[in-house]
This record gives structure tokens, sequence and C-alpha cells, in this order.
């Protein structure tokens, strides 16, 4: 919507006609004409001659042909010429109805005494009226409820009390052994072991629920499972994508600082702040330089990078800064700030002088490794890489005349002998120099980061096209946003690094509405498969309403009081009532609220593709849990230009890593994980998808991988309990399910396993719903 | 793949050891294969003597003739089962859909010719071009893809006239230049990137970037499918090699990846985990499938309300049907001499884009909506395997022309005399055409050209036997009707029965559509 359109909104419906002696008003008589006959073209949408008639300073500018409107002389205006006719080939406007002469005299009169026309800044702020995401969040009270039990945590309080507006209950809690695995799966991605269960289940003190919640939190898993959640969210890509597809061979450092910021607890705004702008800020520079690696996280196209036509260059680069301004804008902010690229936002107050100010936050940003190590380090290791490259260059150089020499033949024993030596030699330096030139260059270490350069100066792009600049930039963000405002106090020229660290502050001001409240959001969706907001990357107009905005705020002022502690937010959901309700239908509930928006139950779900693969190596006893380094490849690489990837099922314990472990390969496919809706990879993914196809149940009937971890399983049961079949069914009921078979199970998989063998009950429990549903 | 199982009726029993390659699979290599045979027949479901059944089994492939043996079992035991949910929801992603309006095409088959194809070799007429040739170009506003622009070339080819229509095709294609009566050329194509994957991406999902849904996906999402067993979308590789970017050209893009084409192997196991492994006997899986479904419909009773449950219930099933289903359109064996020979499938150069289109036919026959072959591969290695001819025109759009002529025409064709052209949308496209100047001034070979180029479509709801838009006299700039690939898309989901601006899907923010911000339903190429 343009900004015009917000003024329109507040302004009389009907123009009024007006005396020329009148004080012309903008918003009432002037807005609802160019709204009507002028902005379709001379919008930001098409911005036909270069002129703009949507915004005040734009207008006053005017366009390809000059300034349109010359305030104080309406009869001089060629805004006037045009729509009076006075050239009959270029009446405006070209298409519709022709502007009445009541019109044409309001609009030179209103030009005549000045052609007022009220700041832009009024208009963002009549728009934020209607959003409730740019008021600062409160710390509202917890409603009082009636239920004592329900009163301890504020979560239950407004959880309660919602339900109660619908005269609705909540469910009773869930059964132990349904809640352990629960939890297990939920923070750590994987199934409590049998020992965990029975040791849980034998607590009967008030804090095993919170005991348990700890020890989870405290595992290594936990920042495994998390990471994933967050990679998705910052597309996290490990190869190129578009034509090449080559791998990115250091990216997967970034994918171990996120997760060794989930399991340090990290401050959410240090977070914040490093993946922004870690390079700058004070601290361990090698973990800040690899945090950049989030702004640089999704494809590359280094193709079009290096292509030979400026223009196409240009452009490649605009669609790699949209990535970079989307992504930052969607991530932390919750906003969908690309879409002015092109234009003004349709609907929410984001003008495209909001999308240049923030893509000149990151006009000095390229994609491409960088070096980690301290200079004097650096310099000797670069140092003996020249010298050895050298010296392999001298050896290469040197053979082939000694070969010809020899092969020409006609020398002397003794002189054939020495030149055959010195070949000899030369393939033996030449193999040394060229193995000690591999150990040096691993020894460089680098990561796939934002490489920071001297930006040039950013230009609106009219229609986002890199061929169409228009004005000077600078560098800022959302003006819109009440607490804070969009300027960084920068200049168009201010240095690349200032840009950065002034936007990351900027986002992470206790006064900014929108970090705090996204982040809660996001992880109150990874825990309940929801999110309050149900669009965690869009709170704007096109996005979700908040189901519990006093809870939302609640918790996000909770959240950034606390220090910003993902850790402290985690338990307080977990210990909630609401959390660990039980799972079942009710129909009463389900006839007034289906999708359980207002949570008078747990909702069930299935398991990530990851979850999935990681229970069944976990099952079959073969999971790796080596952390960290660089990612397990499950597929047979093949170069023809493109770069292309073969699945195969892999053996040894470096492919039975965690599947977070994974190299992230844009164009490999992988049918099991594909299958369990593993998302596109570059694409920003801040919910999975959860599908149910006949190729999803052939990829779990005839997988190699799951196959082999069926029998793995099998015969893990069997060594477990030796000869003991109906032991080796309770165990594996009690390792997939946390409970035990009944008594009709037990037997009907004690048939199926004499008759068939163990593994086809193995088979049956990886395929089984109970196995892939969290309930 | 082609060899039946031979048993009697009065042996057909899933237990019994027959030559299905299942059985014979594990017998070989199966350690537990001893253990399988002593134990053969476990289950009190094992006799499938009627004469239906036995005629089922025998008409079964040998991959699926367990899974078939599993579903009649599981007739009687399921008779009561609770209908699957239809309604088009995560856990039914392939539900049919209604369409807009009533739709003519109920299926599309896309070629999409890689690399390149230049238009004014094939079926843009420019005896401008020849009246110039061996003159410089003059254009100081031309950005070339590589290099300097050389000198303006004429086709080493003769153009004629064909058909009724009298349309002009190069002598590149003899056979299409017999089915010109049924092909609507555009002429007046032009395209925003020169650089191949952008533009390909451009081609296949609107976007020049990676990661947005493709055609076919598209159609997934928003028709679903006629036929619950098989995705909506199949994609056919050119057997020489995957296209560049592989896979990311049939991405589902924010679309659930029940949405994502599923790739068909030229050879071997047509898509991954199709068959049993030979390590699990008929019997066992036969048992092991029982037990699944006994144990899901246990925990579906016991938690009720859940139709994602019955779904994955159901999912099951459907895995069964497709073992059963998929081989035997792989299998061509049953096509006649008339049909092989139609496609080219009798000569070397055209086997394998022959067996590809043949395919395409037997996965619409089988109720598939998009099925779509990539003619070429990636861009490496020499001599090329796409249509990218830098060095040469003639020696490689001679190449090329010859691997895709005869397999497209027979295709056409054979759609035709089955009465299902009517009702298929035959899209051949290509990301860009061909510098009418040479690349350089030494070269025979022509650069990238977005600024002009030719498509055809051709089937259902569309207009046969015109050119539509026009380039200039020598093809270099469109000079009439000029279209884009939004326009193509657009007409194209027009004739699915689906409005362009109205099929989306909420992603981040924005309400995505295949078409971007762009598009028109281009009626004059439609016939009605």
């Amino acid at each position: 919507m343009s900004a015009l359109l917000f003024l329109i909104l507040a302004a009389s419906p009907t123009p009024r006609a007006a005396a020329a002696s009148d004080k012309i008003d903008f918003n009432r008589d002037v807005a609802p004409i160019f709204e009507r006959a002028c902005v379709s073209c001379h919008g930001s949408d098409k911005e036909k001659s270069g002129l703009r008639l949507d915004n005040r300073r734009l207008a006053l500018r005017g366009g390809d042909e000059g300034p349109a409107i010359v305030p104080g002389k309406g009869a001089d205006s060629l805004l006037i010429k045009l729509v009076s006719g006075s050239d009959p080939d270029r009446l405006m406007p070209p298409k519709g109805k022709a502007l009445s002469s009541k019109e044409i005299a309001l609009l030179k009169s209103w030009i005549d005494q000045g052609a007022d026309w009220p700041e832009d800044a009024t208009a963002n702020a009549a728009a934020g009226d209607k959003q409730w995401w740019l008021v600062p969040p409160l710390r509202h009270p917890a409603p009082e409820v009636a239920d004592a039990g329900w009163r301890g945590n504020p979560i239950d309080a407004f959880v309660l009390s919602r339900l109660a507006d619908k005269n609705l209950s909540p469910s009773p809690p869930a059964a132990r052994a349904v809640l352990i695995r629960r939890m297990t799966f939920d923070v750590t991605g994987l199934p409590p072991s049998p020992e965990e269960v029975d040791s849980f289940l034998s607590d009967t003190s008030d804090h095993a629920v919170s005991r348990l919640a700890d020890r989870l939190l405290d595992s290594p898993r936990y920042g495994e499972r998390w990471a994933r959640h967050w990679l998705d969210v910052a597309r996290f890509t490990e190869s190129q994508g578009f034509e090449r597809d080559k791998i990115k061979p250091h990216a997967w450092r970034y994918r171990d600082y996120v997760i060794d910021s989930f399991n340090d607890d990290k401050p959410y705004d240090r977070f914040v702040r490093e993946q922004i702008a870690g390079d700058l800020l004070p601290g361990p520079a090698t973990e800040g330089i690899i945090a950049t690696g989030f702004l640089v996280a999704g494809a590359y196209d280094e193709v079009g990078l290096n292509q030979q036509s400026r223009i196409m260059r240009a452009r490649t680069r605009e669609e790699a800064l949209e990535d970079v301004v989307g992504t930052v804008g969607q991530t932390f902010l919750g906003l969908t700030v690309n879409c002015g690229r092109c234009h003004s936002h349709k609907s929410d107050p984001i003008s495209q002088e909001d999308y240049y100010r923030l893509k000149a936050v990151f006009e000095g940003i390229n994609a491409g490794d960088r070096d980690l190590l301290p200079p004097q380090e650096l310099k000797a290791i670069v140092d003996e890489i020249n010298r050895l490259r050298a010296r392999a260059k001298e050896l290469t150089e040197e053979r082939p005349a000694l070969g010809k020499q020899l092969k020409d033949g006609g020398l002397q024993d003794p002189e054939a002998e020495r030149i055959q030596a010195r070949l000899d030699r030369i393939d033996a330096d030449l193999a040394s120099a060229k193995n000690a030139l591999s150990k040096a260059e691993s020894r460089r270490i680098k990561v796939f980061a934002a490489v920071p350069r001297r930006p040039g100066p950013t230009h609106r792009l009219a229609r986002g096209d890199a061929a169409k600049p228009r004005e000077l930039i600078t560098p800022g963000t959302l003006a819109a946003i009440a607490g804070p405002g969009g300027s960084l106090g920068l200049k168009p020229d201010s240095p690349e690094g200032e840009r950065r660290v002034a936007l990351a502050n900027w986002i992470t001001r206790p006064d900014n509405p929108l970090t705090a409240r996204v982040i809660v959001n996001r992880v109150w969706q990874w825990h309940f498969g929801r999110g309050i907001v149900d669009t965690p990357n869009d709170f704007g107009a096109m996005g979700g309403r908040p189901t519990h905005p006093g809870l939302l705020d609640r918790l996000a002022v909770d959240f950034m009081t606390n220090g910003w502690s993902l850790k402290r937010l985690h338990k307080q959901i977990l210990l909630s009532r609401t959390y660990q309700q039980s799972s079942a239908h009710n129909p009463i509930a389900a006839k007034v609220d289906a999708d359980n928006r207002l949570l008078w139950r747990f909702s069930p779900r299935r398991l990530e593709a990851e979850a999935v693969r990681d229970a069944l190596l976990s099952l079959s006893g073969q999971i790796n849990f080596r952390m960290g380094g660089p990612g397990y490849m499950p597929w047979n690489l093949h170069i023809d230009n493109t770069h292309f990837y073969t699945w195969q099922d892999k053996l040894g314990a470096d492919y039975n890593r965690r599947t977070v472990y994974r190299l992230g390969v844009l164009s490999a496919r992988d049918s099991l994980l594909d299958a369990l809706d593993c998302p596109t990879l570059s694409t920003r993914t801040p919910t999975r998808a959860s599908t149910t196809t006949p190729i999803q149940a052939l990829a779990l009937m005839n997988n190699p991988f799951v196959q082999r971890q069926v029998a793995h399983f099998a015969e893990r049961l069997q060594a477990t309990h030796p000869d003991n079949p109906a032991r080796q069914i309770e165990l594996a009921y009690q390792a997939a399910y946390a409970r035990k078979p009944t008594r009709a199970e037990a037997d009907r998989a004690r048939t199926i396993a004499r008759n068939h063998g163990l593994n086809a009950v193995c088979w049956a429990i990886f395929n089984s719903n109970e196995l892939v549903y969290l309930r | 793949m082609s060899s039946k199982p031979v048993i009697s009726p009065a042996s057909a029993c899933h237990c019994s050891r027959t030559s299905s390659p299942v059985v014979a699979r594990s017998e070989l290599k199966a350690k537990g294969s001893a253990k399988d045979r002593q134990d053969a027949c476990p289950t009190p479901n094992h006799a499938l003597h009627d004469n239906r059944r036995s005629f089922l089994w025998r008409s079964a492939n040998g991959f699926g003739s367990v899974a078939l043996a599993w579903l009649l079992n599981r007739e009687a035991a399921e008779a009561n089962t609770p209908t699957p949910p239809s309604a088009h929801t995560p856990a039914s992603p392939y539900a049919p859909k209604p369409t807009h309006f009533p739709p003519i095409a109920k299926r599309v088959i896309h070629i999409c010719s890689l690399g390149g194809v230049s238009h004014v070799d094939t079926w843009d007429h420019k005896p401008g071009l020849a009246n110039r040739h061996g003159q410089d170009y003059k254009d100081e506003n031309y950005d070339p893809f590589f290099g300097r622009p050389g000198r303006l070339m004429k086709s080493p080819w003769e153009f004629k006239r064909h058909g009724q229509a009298g349309l002009w095709t190069s002598s590149l294609f003899p056979n299409l230049a017999t089915c010109v009566d049924d092909l609507c050329f555009i002429n007046s194509m032009h395209s925003r990137s020169s650089n191949h994957t952008p533009a390909t991406f451009l081609e296949n999902t609107g976007f020049t970037m990676n990661g947005f849904p493709s055609l076919g996906s598209w159609v997934s999402y928003g028709l679903g499918s006629e036929n619950q067993d098989l995705p909506a979308y199949i994609v056919l590789p050119d057997a020489r090699g995957l296209p560049a970017g592989s896979a990311i050209n049939w991405t589902q893009g924010f679309l659930a990846a029940a949405h994502q084409g599923v790739a068909f192997n030229a050879r071997g196991e047509p898509i991954p985990d199709l068959f049993t492994p030979g390590s699990t006997s008929s019997s066992r899986r036969l048992a092991e499938s029982d037990l699944l479904q006994t144990m899901n419909r246990d925990d579906a009773a016991a938690n009720p309300g859940n139709d994602e449950l019955h779904a994955r219930i159901r999912a099951y099933e459907l895995a069964a049907q497709m073992q059963l289903s998929v081989p035997g359109i792989t299998d061509l064996s049953g096509e006649s001499d008339a049909t092989q020979k139609l496609y080219g499938l009798d000569q070397p150069v055209t086997r394998d884009f022959a067996t590809n289109c043949l395919r395409a036919r037997r996965l619409c026959e089988r109720g598939v909506r998009f099925v779509q072959l990539f003619n070429g591969g990636a861009f490496g290695g020499r001599p090329r395997i796409n249509w990218d001819a830098h060095e040469g025109i003639e020696q490689n759009h001679g190449n090329q022309a010859a691997v895709m002529d005869k397999p497209v025409a027979g295709l056409i064709k054979d759609l035709k005399s089955r009465g299902m052209l009517k009702d298929t949308l035959v899209l051949w496209t290509t990301e860009f055409g061909r510098t009418p100047v040479t690349q350089g001034l030494e070269s025979t070979g022509r650069d990238h050209h977005p600024n002009a180029f030719t498509i055809w479509m051709a089937g259902a709801g569309v207009k046969p036997g015109q050119a539509y838009g026009a380039s200039d006299d020598i093809g270099f700039h469109v000079a009439d009707k000029p279209l884009e690939f939004y326009d193509i898309h657009a007409t194209m989901l027009h004739l699915l029965g689906m409005d362009h601006e109205r099929l989306t899907f909420l992603h981040n923010g924005i309400q995505r559509r295949l078409t971007n911000v762009h598009g028109h339903v281009v009626k004059e190429l439609l016939s009605s």
C-alpha cells in the first residue's frame, strides 16, 4: 500500500470542490485525485518517466523531465499542463477518465498555495496504529484464573484464561512415560533410553520434571537439535546452488558456531549481534568472524557474479543482497522487508526507501572464504605456501627438457643414468612438495563468511532494477519502528563496519518492539509445533495475529530482563502445565477449536526428518556422537562443470553422525530425508511442512540405510537378551516407544519374530506411526 | 524386468518358491534364507487360490509381486477401514483439488531443451539474415554474454514451408516438420538473463533465483493427482546427464516436499527405494507389512481424531501399489514394434530420448499431471551434451536435433492417434535463443541470446498450425507481440483450469505466485 493510500484512509472519502481562495488540504482534496488518476503509473510499482506522486519528497523532486510541481506556480507546473491537455498528445492520465475542470482547478490552487504536502512520517504513523507489533511489549500481569495449579507459571494463567473464555478446559497431564519421550525428542531430538525412562518414572519428587529439563538442556545434544531449527531459518547451505553447486568447504564452521551458541546459552542479543557484525565486536575475533557466515549462508551464484556483462553482474549482486536483507529482516524482525526492493510494502509500513537503507548497511558485504588465523601465524603459512608453490613450479618446469633428452636417445650410459636419476629425484621432490603444500593449506584455517570491502554508494533502484538507479540513500533502517526510529546516525559514505555495528545494536535495543517477540515466538513454535503468531517470519499484516498477545509480550519482556537466556525460556515452557498436558483428542474441545490454537491439549506431531534418522541410529546403537568439524557426505561426487551428487549408503562411523552434520548440498537428494520433508536448503524455512506420501512409506520400507539400522537394532536386542525372545521384544518397545508392549502386542511380535526373524519386528517398529509421532 | 513369474494358479501362494526375482534374489543373497525357506508358510492367509487373484498375481511384475500379494491379503482384513481423508491436507497432498474453471488440459508434458536452442536455425525463418550474411552488426546497446560480437551468420540449414498451415521449419527437424499443423510456434519470446542457470530457473520457476517452486510443483500443489499411487510431478532426465543444478530444477521450493519432482532413473530402479531389498524374503515382507498395519491400526484406534495416522496407513498401501505400477510404466516391451519405431527406439541415436518420450506418454495415461523431459545435460565435457553451441552451430545443433527430432515427433503423433493430444498440453521450451551473429570473429558458433527466441506449444486448447509474434528481420529483437515465460506460465495454468493470479501460496509474508507479479493469459494462443 502506498504512503498516499494511508493518508487517504484518514481523509474524507470524496474530494470536496474547493474555491480557489480556500486553503487546499492535501489529504482531503489532493490525495484522492492522485490516488485515482496518477499513482497506478507514478507510484513505486511503475514510476513512469521517473515520476512519483505517492511520496512528498520524490514528487517535489520530479521525474525525467524535471520538476512536475513548482510550488507557488500552478500554471507553470508541468503537472497542470499535462492534466489540462495543453499538449493534446500528452494528456494525463493517458487512459481512463480525464480530470474534471474542478479537479484541475483544485490541483492548480494547491500548487499556487505552495503545494503543501505533509511529511511522509505521518503516513507511517497512521499505518502504525493498525500494527500491533509496532508497540513495544509490556509486562502484562498474568490473568486471574480459578485453578490454583495454573497460577504458578504465567504461561498457564494466560492459556487457561483464554480457554475459560471459550468454556474450554485444559487436558489432564500426560502420562509420565509419554512426557519424558516428548521432552527428550523435543529438547535433544533423540528418544530417551529405557534406563532414562525408568529413572524418571521412579523419581517421585516434585522436582522430577525440573531435573529432567535441566539434564536435557545441559546435554550437548540440545545444541545439535536446536541449531538445526536455527539453520532452517538462516537458510544454511553448504554448496553454491545455481549452475555449478560447488561445495563451500569452510561453511561448516558457522553450523558449529550455532550449535555451540545454543549449548553455551549465549545471550540471544549477543547471538544476534555476532551474526550481523561479529567480526567487528569486542570478544573472540575468530568466533565473531564465523558468526557472520549467517549473512551469506544461502546460495551463491558464482557464474552470475563473474559474468562479462556489467549490468547482468549488477543484477546478480542485487539478488544476492536481497537475500541478505530479506534474511536479516525476517529472521530478527519477523518482517518481510525484502518486499520493499521493488515497491513500498503493500500491507506493512515498510517503504522502498527502508529497504534500500537496510541494503546500504550491507552494501560492502561479499560472500567468500576468510582467514581465521592471527596475522603473524597466517603470514608464516602463506609464505610457506608460496615457497612450496614456487618450488613445485620449478620442478615441473625442469622435467620436460630432461625427459626429452632421455627419449631422444643417443646418450652415453652414464649420462642417461644421471638424467634418469635426476628425473626420479624430481618426481620424489615434487611429490613431497605437493604433500607439504596440501598440509600447509590445510593449516590455513578459513571460514565461509561475510567478506567486507569498502562499500560504493547505494541508490534506490526503480522497480529494484540495477539499471535504474535513483536518489542516493543513507544507511539506516525501518522508519516506522517507533521506539528506536529508522536512523542509525550514519552518512551515505559511512565506513562499512560502522554500518553493521549500528544495525546490530539497533536490532538488539530493548525498546525494539520486534526482536524479543520474534525469538520467543520461534522458541514457542519449536516446542508446541505452532507459534503464538503462526507466521514466525512475518509479523506484518499478511501474517497471523497472536493467539495470546499478552502472553507473547510477557514472555518477551521476561526474556529480555533475564539476560536474553534461551535455556531459561525453554525451562519456563517445559515446566508449564500447558506443555505437560496430554495430547489426547477431545471431541468437544475440537468442535470449538479444531486446530488447538488455544492449547486445550498438546498437539501431536510427526518428527522431523533429522529426528527420525537420528532416532533410528540411536535405536540401532550405531549413532556416532562425534561433534563438530566438516560434515559427512553421503553422496558420490562427479564433476562435469556442475557438481553432481549421487546418494550412496556409505558405511562407517563417519556416516552415522547426527543428521545436523550432514553436508548441506542444495542439489543433492536423499530419498529418506527428502520424503520426510527436509526443506529446500536455500529457502528460509521458519516452519517445516509435514506430509504423508507413498514415497515416504517406500523410503522407510526399503531404503538401504533403514534396512541396515533395522538389522543393527535386532542384533542389539539379541545381544542384550540372548536367547530370551520375550525380553528382546520388551526392550524393543521400551527403546522405541518408552513403554512396554501389551500382552497381545508381545505375543503378536513374538510370533512374527519366531517365523521371520526379529528383523521383521524391528522393521515394523521403524515404520510405525507410534515411532515417528511425538505425543 | 520384463520376465514374468511363471506360476500355476494352484501354486500361486506368496510363500511358495517361485521364480519371482524377489525370492530369487533373497535366496541367493540373504543370510537368513535357509530359515526363511524352512518357515516358508507361516500365515493363515497364504492361499491365494481364487482365479482373479491368480490372474493378478501372474500379471504382476516380479518386483511388485510381494506388494500385490500383500494388497490382496489386506482386502479382506480391511473391509472396515475408515475412509482415508480426501481433503487436500498435508496428510494427503496428492488429493485432487477443484480447478478455478473447467480445464481443457488435464496434464502437461514439458520438454525442456537445455543450453539455448538457436531460433534462427530451427523455427524462425530469417531470409534477412541470409541477405546480410557476413556483415558487421552494430548496436551500442548489445551486451554479449561472451567476448565481442562477430558478424551476422545465416543458418547453414535450409528452411521450407510445411503442412497445410505452411509454417517454416529448417531441415534440422524432418520429422517435426510433419507435425507443424499441430504446433503453435511463439517467435517473440524474450528473457531476463543471458546466463544459463538463472534463465533456466526463470523458464521453469518464474524466478531467476534458486529455490522457487518449479512448474510441475505448482501444478501438483494446485491440482493434485488423478492417481493417488503416483506423484503428480515426474521428471525424466536426459540419459546423457543431469541438467546443471540437477535437482534444483525440479525443486518444490517453499511448497511441501511432496510436490517435489520425482526423477525417474534411466536405468535400474526407476525411483529410489522402490524395490523390496533382496535381503528381505517375500514371506518376511508380507508378514512384517501385516504386523505394521495391525500395529498402526491399533495405534490409530487408541489415538482417535488424528487423520494423519490414517493417511499414513493408507500411504503404505499406496506404496505397495506403486511398487506394482511403476515397473509397468518403465517396461516398454508391451509397446508394439510400430510404436517403438515411431519414437525411434530402434535407432541408437534416438533410443534413450525415445524411451523417455514413450515413458512420458505412459505416465500420462496413468494420471500423472506433469511430466517434465529434459533434453540435454549440463555444460561440462566435449562434445557438448546440450544445445550450447558456442563453438560451431552446425555440428552442435545437428547432433542435438538428431536426438530430439524423431522422439518428439513420435510423441506428438502417438498422443494424437490415441486421442490424448486433445487434453494433453505439450510444451517445448528452451531458456533462450542464440545470437544471429557469430561469437567473435573467428568462430561459427553462436552466443546466448535472450532478446528474441522461439518456443512452441501443442495439444489441449492450443490453436494449432500458427506462428505467433515475430522477431525482427535478422532475429535479433522481438518485433511483434513480445512474450515472456510469465505469459507462457499464465497460459499453461489457464489451460489447466487455473487462474495464475489465484494459484497462490503464502510464504514468509508474500502470496507467492508462479508468475510473480507478471503474466497474461495469451488468448491468441488458444483455440477457443
